[in-house]
């Protein structure tokens, strides 16, 4: 009988009882036939490998392509419990890529490196890109600095009143007069990718009382946080991020705070250079205790930046507290340098422990979420809206009834405020009268309201247009749902 | 400051009107528990004011 040759490798199995001279040298090749299925750069002989049930295929070195390309890599975690399972399909199933192991609940990560983009294709078309994609991901309400329906960029000075300043944005202040705020102020280039940011300018070298505190804040409605289940024992955290740039350096400060002021996170915030925009980013774990009104139209998170506290209002960084917080113990005070400056934008505020690019909403759809707290009719300041057009309907002599139909529901039943009624006017079939007036004394409801437009000349019966000039004045009034 | 509105339709007061200080008036539903200037109205209230009548 012959040598015969094994079915895989085709080693030589040397005839029983011949091969008397030449049976070692046989060995000596299969052994080393053997050997080279195993060289380190994987160029042996192609061979199938079936790892069974309950054993593993170690795994330390690379995978590589058929060029000899490192094709896949693995990284060990020392005591790792949790990994990927691959799993196929049948027809008509996707195959899957899923996160499993010894952990409850397990995320799943998808990292580039540098400014790789994630993408995923349907049909050979990109439908999703994490680096622009995630809309609504931010909390925050124009936190580009783009809206400004109030003051159409002119400046306005912090007060006791505690003033909205940019839509959603607004100024709190123990003593007025201390601070001024205006979209763009300074004029300086903003950041890449923005076009606007809020600014703010210390008008005194105010020294800080104890209780004394100056911020700019903006307070997120319940039913915009709910998701983050604060109070609860499922909080979960978010990460903060903003563009920052002062006329001072060293360590500024803020806080997270509940609408009923008794749970308070204060944070800090570092900037190096003056004069210079810098980009920072906090994570800040949710909050477990507190009440946060999750769900309803009103407060939930209040988000403060400091431009001065003082100790009363001061807290320990990075550490909940169950009182009322305004900013972390040794915070720049930013009023108190006559002429400082302290501008944002970019302002984000966005579940998980990463800061991801900026949430860029379309303008139209970032000036409606403004409006469901404050909304103006009419032109404001020399560059405002143009004028708008009612129905006024004559109710006497020296009353119309004007009905307005909001551009959005507003949060809850709005104030309304007579801005000016310079340049106002009715114009029914017969008349042309100058509107002297525009006032509420019935109450409005969240989506429409009957405004009454007055005269010193007596109005003649019938209906007409009421409308309000836009161009070179003021000339408007405001409904407002603000927190 | 506050001064209350005589309603145009019904007699129940439902408005208080405020002049801001800069030539602008707000009026302020007295029935919005959510309204954040009828929140400060009523803790200017409970400070021990009390709101000027409605103009006949």
């Amino acid at each position: 009988m012959a040598d015969t040759t094994t079915t895989n490798l085709l080693l030589t199995k040397p005839e029983v009882g011949a091969s008397t001279d030449t049976w070692g040298t046989k060995i000596n090749t299969d052994l080393d036939s053997i050997d080279a299925i195993f060289a380190a750069a994987g160029t042996g002989t192609s061979v199938g490998l079936n790892i069974g049930s309950g054993k593993n295929l170690k795994l330390v070195g690379d995978v590589i392509d058929t060029n000899g390309n490192e094709l896949l890599k693995v990284s060990a975690t020392a005591s790792a419990v949790n990994e990927v399972t691959l799993a196929n399909a049948a027809t008509g199933v996707a195959p899957t890529l899923t996160a499993s192991g010894g952990d409850t609940n397990i995320g799943f990560k998808l990292v580039s490196k540098g400014t790789g983009e994630i993408t995923a294709k349907v049909n050979g078309s990109d439908v999703f890109n994490a680096s622009s994609s995630f809309g609504f991901k931010n909390r925050i309400i124009n936190g580009a600095m783009v809206i400004d329906q109030r003051n159409a960029g002119a400046s306005v000075t912090a007060t006791t009143a505690n003033l909205y300043t940019l839509d959603r944005w607004q100024s709190v202040a123990s003593v007025t007069s201390k601070f001024t705020v205006q979209q763009n102020a300074g004029s300086v280039t903003p950041p890449a990718g923005f076009t606007n940011y809020l600014g703010c300018t210390s008008s005194a070298a105010t020294s800080l009382g104890a209780t004394d505190n100056y911020q700019i804040a903006q307070t997120i409605e319940g039913f915009n946080s709910a998701d983050l289940a604060w109070g609860t024992a499922n909080a979960q955290t978010v990460t903060l991020s903003f563009w920052v740039r002062s006329s001072l350096t060293g360590t500024f400060g803020g806080a997270i705070t509940n609408y009923s002021l008794n749970r308070g996170y204060p944070f800090t915030f570092a900037i190096s250079s003056a004069n210079t925009w810098e980009q920072k980013s906090i994570t800040i774990t949710g909050d477990t205790s507190g009440s946060w009104n999750n769900g309803t139209n009103s407060g939930g998170i209040v988000l403060r930046f400091s431009l001065g506290t003082g100790t009363t209002y001061s807290g320990t960084a990075g550490a909940w507290a169950g009182s009322q917080l305004f900013s972390a113990t040794g915070a720049t005070s930013v009023v108190g340098t006559n002429g400082a400056t302290f501008y944002i934008t970019g302002v984000q505020l966005e579940k998980g422990s990463t800061a991801t690019s900026f949430d860029y909403r379309p303008y139209g759809t970032e000036l409606a979420l403004c409006q469901r707290y404050y909304q103006v009719y009419g032109s404001v300041g020399s560059t405002g809206t143009n004028g708008d057009v009612f129905i006024g309907t004559y109710r006497n002599s020296s009353t119309l009834f004007v009905p307005v139909q909001y551009e959005v529901p507003m949060r809850t039943t709005p104030s309304f405020t007579q801005i000016s009624v310079s340049g106002a006017q009715w114009s029914s079939q017969t008349q042309d009268v100058t509107i002297t007036g525009f006032s509420l004394s019935n109450t409005p409801t969240p989506r429409t309201a009957f405004v009454q437009a007055t005269s010193s000349a007596a109005f003649s019966a019938g209906n007409g247009l009421v409308y309000t000039n836009g161009g070179t004045t003021t000339n408007a009034f405001s409904f407002s749902a603000e927190l | 400051m506050y001064q209350l509105v005589t309603p145009i339709i019904g007699t129940e007061v439902q408005i208080v009107k405020k002049a801001n200080g800069d030539g602008t008036i707000t009026f302020i539903p007295l029935n919005a528990p959510q309204n954040s200037d009828y929140i400060a109205f009523l803790k200017w209230i409970e400070e021990g004011n009390v709101p000027t009548p409605a103009d006949e």
